[in-house]
């Protein structure tokens, strides 16, 4: 098994090799022209190092000193009673993913209406405009590796009435493996769709998913999204979601990372046309020795564009966070209202959080805040309800649901939002007999 | 046997000695009014006697009901009829009030061996004890005290304090922030709650809400000590001569002694 950064690296270049074999004559597909120059190029960039401003704080090494291994085709199957946790009871348009691999039989694609939902090995003309590999290691990784491409089209004004979910499995073989989930996601002028993404595993071994997920958003066009990682206990988790709106758009993420062993998201919202709002928030819970880095990016380029943002974490025993948040606000974002928060309650001596806020302005009529909380539960609000007969376990309980609903309950799908609650509320439980 | 026998009462707070003997008894039926000057302790007491650990017992005893309060935890002192009004009740972002609400309800009435409420159930009675405090419905969507007013906050207290139905209230200052208005709704509601069997003790700096509230008794209490008591008309009194006439009579005392 490898172990340093470089070894890793050439893990994966000769891995290449035993993939392209076993690709069976799709080598020659126009896809895999692209997977070659992206491995190239992932060749050339190497992992990020603490020398690159955005890895600056994350040991990476949960990612780089192991030797994921990319495969084609994978024996092991999925049986519906595996995936009916994550299922979140969901009907509408489905697509599975099971260890990176399209699963026809478990899914429910639809191609009428205006809406596609399918998955495809071919490459789509937007493919890789938004996510362009050349510019970050671990989207050329995802690219030199893609197998199936799940692509979200809405036409022009068109409404989803139902959510579209991209359902990712792992099930942990007997060496680590790599799976690189792909998602083009396009809804076109004056259309409204949203659009679940979970990512979910077993316990039995350390993998990694390393997804990469584009959006672009018409004008006029509504898309609520939800990007949930309930990775297994080893599982290992990198994400780069990459937006771009139109004009009068309006962009709603959750990224809520409740499982897994490591876990980074990289967001990067483009407020590329005029009167467009993105709102990015994120909620987090660690426990044990886990790891979650979320890095975001707002970049507004037009004038009179909200942006909001709230992140919140509970950090328990050892864990660590990080949480960088950058604004860019371009020479002609006149009017942007930009808002940033990042909360945090450390419940543990031993947790970590590191979080910083970054304001690039450029524009003078723009208004911007922006804070970061680091604190223990408020003892006052604790008392405040014991004093009404509630015990201090279950005043606990109360207060990290509330402050946890702060940024859950914002999510609109409320089948979704009750289970990530109940999934993150068993966490606090797990935990609660070391307080 | 008294519902209340506070003896020989010392605390501190972060090292320092708040409370330097505080004596009192309160039987059932009675409504006892605590005054003083800023800083003298009245919160101080209050606090004690409901449990905030973050002030340190370091003499006396307390029992309530003939059991040992001060054993007991906050939360058990409320299962067993204790009430605090909190002079400043805290703000709780993410807490639904009607949750929050029912929560505690539950949890009183399991302990008395009365079934819990339903959604259903919690509503109707809520709705009703809401009227006697004259509070609007929707405050019950809202975020615990969050972004009240002040005397919105007072009268959340109590109408929690009418939810639990506590056998011994503690009323601390619930008159400051109240326009005069709420001040007779409040009143006339903590009134209507009182019966034989319960107790009030109201913690005022005005005489106006012993007007409408009526106490058998009025302690003054001055660097940590109730330093006189006596009927309504001790209030009347101080009301007409402040409190330095008994310092300055305390002070002798303090001298002669
Ligand atoms: N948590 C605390 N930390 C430090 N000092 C405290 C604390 N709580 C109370 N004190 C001090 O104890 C003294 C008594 O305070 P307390 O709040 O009991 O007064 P009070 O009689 O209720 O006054 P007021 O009429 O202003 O409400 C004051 O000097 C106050 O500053
Ligand atoms: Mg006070």
């Amino acid at each position: 098994m490898a172990t340093t950064r470089n070894d890793t690296v050439d893990h994966y270049l000769s891995a290449f090799e035993a993939f392209q074999n076993d690709l069976n004559g799709q080598a020659s597909s126009p896809l895999n022209e692209v997977r070659k120059r992206a491995l190239d190029r992932f060749a050339e960039l190497g992992f990020p190092t603490s020398r690159d401003e955005a890895w600056k704080a994350t040991d990476l090494s949960p990612i780089t000193s192991t030797a994921f291994i990319p495969h084609v085709e994978f024996p092991r199957s999925v049986t519906e009673t595996d995936l009916a946790p994550f299922r979140f009871g969901l009907n509408g348009p489905t697509l599975v993913f099971v260890n990176g691999r399209y699963a026809p039989d478990l899914s429910n694609p639809t191609d009428e209406d205006g809406v596609t939902v399918t998955a495809s090995d071919e490459i789509d003309p937007e493919f890789g405009r938004i996510a362009p590999f050349d510019a970050h290691a671990l989207t050329a990784l995802n690219t030199a590796f893609l197998l199936d491409i799940a692509v979200i089209r809405i036409a022009p004004k068109v409404r989803v009435p139902e959510p579209i979910h991209l359902l990712h499995y792992t099930l942990p073989g007997e060496a680590p493996q790599l799976s690189t989930p792909r998602a083009l996601i396009v809804v076109e002028d004056d259309s409204q769709a949203s659009v679940v993404q979970t990512f979910s595993g077993q316990e039995g071994g350390p993998y990694l998913n390393n997804a990469v997920t584009e959006i672009r958003i018409g004008e006029n066009a509504r898309l609520d999204h939800v990007k949930m990682s309930l990775e297994g206990p080893e599982g290992r988790h990198t994400s780069n979601l990459l937006i771009s709106q139109g004009r009068t758009s309006r962009f709603t993420s959750h990224t809520v990372s409740v499982d897994g062993a490591f876990t980074r998201n990289d967001i990067s919202s483009v407020l590329a046309g005029e009167g467009c709002e993105s709102t990015v928030n994120g909620f987090y819970i660690l426990e044990g020795d886990q790891h979650c880095d979320n890095y975001t990016l707002l970049e507004h380029q037009q004038p009179h564009c909200p942006s909001h943002e709230l992140f919140k974490g509970i950090l328990q025993d050892r864990s660590r966070a990080i949480f960088r948040g950058k604004i860019h606000v371009h020479q002609a974002a006149q009017k942007t209202d930009a808002y940033q928060q990042n909360q945090n309650i450390l419940l543990s001596d031993d947790a970590r959080i590191n979080t910083k806020p970054q304001l690039e302005i450029y524009a003078d009529d723009v208004k911007c805040s922006h804070g970061a909380t680091i604190g223990q539960l408020d003892e006052d609000a604790l008392f405040y309800l014991q004093s009404r007969g509630i015990s201090r376990s279950d005043a606990y309980r109360i207060l990290l649901r509330g402050f946890a609903e702060d940024v859950l309950g914002r999510i609109e799908l409320e089948s979704v939002r009750d289970e990530l609650t109940r999934r993150v509320l068993a966490k606090v439980d797990r935990n609660g007999a070391t307080r | 046997m008294a519902l209340l026998e506070i003896k020989n009462l010392h605390a501190s707070v972060e090292g320092t000695e708040i409370l330097k003997g505080v004596d009192l008894s309160v039987n059932v039926g009675e409504i006892h009014a605590i005054m003083g000057p800023n800083g003298s302790g009245k919160s101080t007491l209050a606090q004690v006697l409901s449990g905030n650990e973050a002030y340190e017992v370091t003499d006396g005893s307390v029992t309530f009901d003939g059991k040992d309060l001060l054993d007991l935890e906050a939360d058990e002192r409320a299962k067993a009829g204790l009430f605090m009004a909190f002079q400043y009740p805290v703000e709780i972002p993410g807490v639904n009030s009607a949750y929050f609400m029912r929560t505690a309800l539950n949890e009183v009435r399991k302990h008395r061996g009365e079934e819990e409420l339903d959604a259903v159930g919690f509503l109707s009675l809520a709705r009703e004890r809401m009227a006697l405090v004259e509070m609007p419905e929707d405050f019950l969507k809202r975020q615990v005290n969050e972004a009240f007013s002040g005397g919105e906050k007072k009268r959340h207290e109590i109408f929690q304090m009418a939810m639990l139905e506590p056998r011994l209230a503690i009323l601390d200052e619930t008159d400051s922030g109240l326009d005069i208005d709420a001040l007779r709704i409040v009143s006339e509601g903590v009134n209507q709650l009182h019966s034989p069997d319960k107790a009030v003790i109201v913690v005022t700096h005005y005489q106006r809400l012993l007007e409408y509230i009526v106490p058998d008794f009025v302690h003054v209490i001055l660097n940590g000590r109730i330093v006189t008591s006596g009927d309504k008309h001790l209030a009347l009194r101080l009301e007409e001569e402040g409190y330095d006439k008994i310092r300055a009579e305390h002070e002798e005392q303090a001298i002669s002694a």
